[in-house]
């Protein structure tokens, strides 16, 4: 057994030196690993290097592990080299299947048998990227948000040869270098946040096509509005705050529930172990105290 | 005449004294002006002044306009006493459209003929609403969200009778009281903002029963992804930061386009008409140092012991 302990990995290699690739290879050097990345474009390691220095301040701010330090970052040529001494793998190639299934069989074929393999694609089939794989059981989806050394949410998903212990430690491996995983219980395309981005994006176009507001106001709708909420907190949140003091059992009495019996008993069920023992007040009071926060701190683009 | 410039307004009726209502109440007190509700709820008036008391430590952190007083707060008998000499009328009565309707004639009959009457409603037709009114031409739909002393934006939605000069103003007026406001084309049920909120929520609702994950990830995956970015960067620049240096040229490029051209040349123009004067590198500038705000600014929900 090669595989240490999630908190134990030293080495983390980043295949694939795109903004995304790179964004990871930032985070990873604040959270104290060795990076080595590998990128076939020309200019690749520049770009790539370019990338960590303007993630680095950020990241100093937010805090370094100890023993952090950008001179841990090393580039190579081939995928052969980057994976040699590979303690956890990070995939971060253009959002192509058939190229991103090419190159989990050049991975699987050259890293260390129990070292896992992540992919940061944001919408593919982890049964499918694995599918050419001689050891498909180690290889998941990792997917990230941009940029990916601020953003904190990494999606995990498992494909159907995936070794359910994989997906365990890979979930812990991201919340050691202090990610916020998400596991799904099963994939789906698109996974869950791209998915509401998704169909936001959908009503939004259509609002505009039908002449009801301008892409402008469709911006304005969000930033200034519910948008202000959901970085703190999330849809089914917003929902139990929006009962007033009955919470979200009193907002469902209110506006009906769209989905099934199953979804409404998991939705109070879900509110009720993570609020349960607090009150309305002691919610809105935190709701306002974080956007009074948010609402002085932020700025126009262009403001500075 | 008796409708005031919208930066003229000193008095404003507040007719529903709920969350709503009260919260508007609030920031109405806190951008400087009288401010008198009604509301037949027993017990309204204390109810009113507890919201109010607990918004006003937050209105005074983000800056009282000169003269803000919760003094100037008073409660009137009923509505006709409360919006006689009023300069502008914030409707928050319960969202029941015949509720509300009714409510708009009894308005309509006691306020000053051009004075501006705005409901908060977060659903219906203002052309409903305004349908038995005599001056419906001064009828507006001005939506506000929770916490309405907080939170900056109002959709105003005219109806069909509604003055486009009505409109206007509301909009002027919102954004002189500190608001964010943004005018609808055209009515629409639920107008904007909360069409978007609710196919996010039928999308969490259909991923649980499904089986993909729980309620709890749902927030998490919110809440820790792309609404770090909601806070500060719509959908339409999000998907402008997506394209990386090309932008949103280069995201159409790549992940091509399903819609007519018409609608592409019209997002193009949007994007051009918001940040053609920035880089792509100043905006993502801008991006990670509103993300720190958030990353460093946020508190997680209080633990008990």
């Amino acid at each position: 057994m090669t595989r240490p302990t999630p908190e134990a990995v030293q080495t983390v290699a980043c295949v694939g030196g795109g903004t995304i690739g790179s964004g990871w290879a930032a985070a990873y050097l604040a959270a104290g690993k060795d990076v080595v990345l590998t990128d076939p474009a020309p200019d690749a390691e520049r770009r790539a290097r370019s990338v960590i220095d303007r993630a680095w301040p950020h990241l100093e701010n937010l805090g370094l592990a100890s023993g952090a330090d950008r001179a841990r970052f090393r580039f190579t040529t081939t995928v052969a080299e980057a994976l040699s001494d590979a303690e956890f793998v990070q995939e971060s190639a253009p959002e192509d299947e058939a190229l991103k299934i090419k190159v989990f069989a050049e991975m699987d074929a050259h890293a260390r048998p129990d070292t896992i393999l992540s992919s940061s694609s944001s919408s593919y089939l982890p049964t499918h990227l694995q599918s050419k794989c001689s050891r498909p059981e180690r290889v998941v989806i990792g997917h990230p948000f941009a940029p990916v050394y601020l953003c904190t949410l990494v999606e995990v998903v498992a494909g159907e040869k995936t070794d359910p212990e994989v997906t365990a430690w890979t979930a812990a491996f991201y919340e050691s270098v202090g990610k916020r995983s998400v596991v799904l219980k099963k994939e789906i395309e698109g996974y869950i946040a791209n998915r509401f981005q998704m169909v936001l994006n959908q009503e939004a176009t259509q609002l505009v096509e039908a002449g009801v507001c301008t892409w402008e106001d469709i911006d304005l709708s969000v930033t200034e509005g519910p948008g202000l909420r959901w970085p703190f907190l999330g849809p089914l949140t917003t929902n139990h705050l929006a009962g007033g003091r009955g919470g979200l059992a009193h907002a469902i009495e209110i506006w009906g529930w769209g989905g099934n019996d199953e979804s409404h008993a998991a939705a109070l069920a879900s509110v009720e172990t993570r609020y349960g023992d607090l009150s309305m007040d002691e919610m809105e009071t935190w709701r306002d105290e974080n956007l009074v926060r948010l609402l002085k701190a932020r700025t126009a683009p262009g403001d500075d | 005449m008796t409708r005031p410039a919208p930066d003229k307004v000193d008095r404003v009726a507040c007719v529903g004294g709920g969350y709503i209502g009260a919260g508007w109440a609030a920031g109405y007190l806190a951008a400087g002006k009288d401010v008198v509700m009604s509301d037949p709820g027993p017990d309204a008036e204390a109810k009113a002044r507890v919201i109010i008391d607990q918004a006003w430590p937050y209105l005074e952190r983000l800056g009282l306009a000169e003269g803000a007083s919760r003094d100037r707060f008073s409660f009137a008998a009923n509505v006709a006493e409360a919006v006689g000499d009023a300069h502008f009328v914030q409707e928050s009565a319960p969202d029941r459209e015949d509720l509300k309707i009714d409510l708009f004639k009894q308005m309509d009959a006691a306020a000053p003929a051009d004075i501006v009457l705005a409901s908060s409603s977060s659903a219906f037709l203002p052309s409903r609403l305004q349908s038995q009114c005599n001056h419906p031409e001064r009828v507006v739909i001005g939506h506000p969200f929770a916490p309405s002393y907080l939170i900056p934006l109002v959709e105003v939605v005219g109806g069909e009778a509604t003055d486009q000069e009505a409109i206007d103003w509301a909009f002027d007026f919102y954004e002189a009281t500190g608001r964010k406001a943004m005018k609808l084309k055209k009515e629409v049920m639920a107008y904007v903002s909360n069409r978007l909120q609710h196919v996010v929520f039928e999308e969490a609702a259909s991923l649980v029963a499904q089986g993909v994950c729980d309620y709890q990830d749902i927030d998490t995956s919110v809440a820790y992804g792309p609404g770090l970015r909601w806070a500060f960067a719509g959908p339409v620049t999000c998907y402008h930061l997506g394209g990386g240096k090309g932008g949103v040229r280069h995201m159409i490029d790549h992940f091509g386009w399903k819609r007519d051209d018409e609608a592409k040349d019209q997002l193009i123009a949007a994007v051009d008409d918001m940040y053609g004067h920035l880089s792509m590198d100043e905006l993502e500038r801008w991006r990670d140092e509103n993300l720190m705000v958030m990353l460093e600014g946020l508190k997680a929900p209080p633990k008990k012991a």
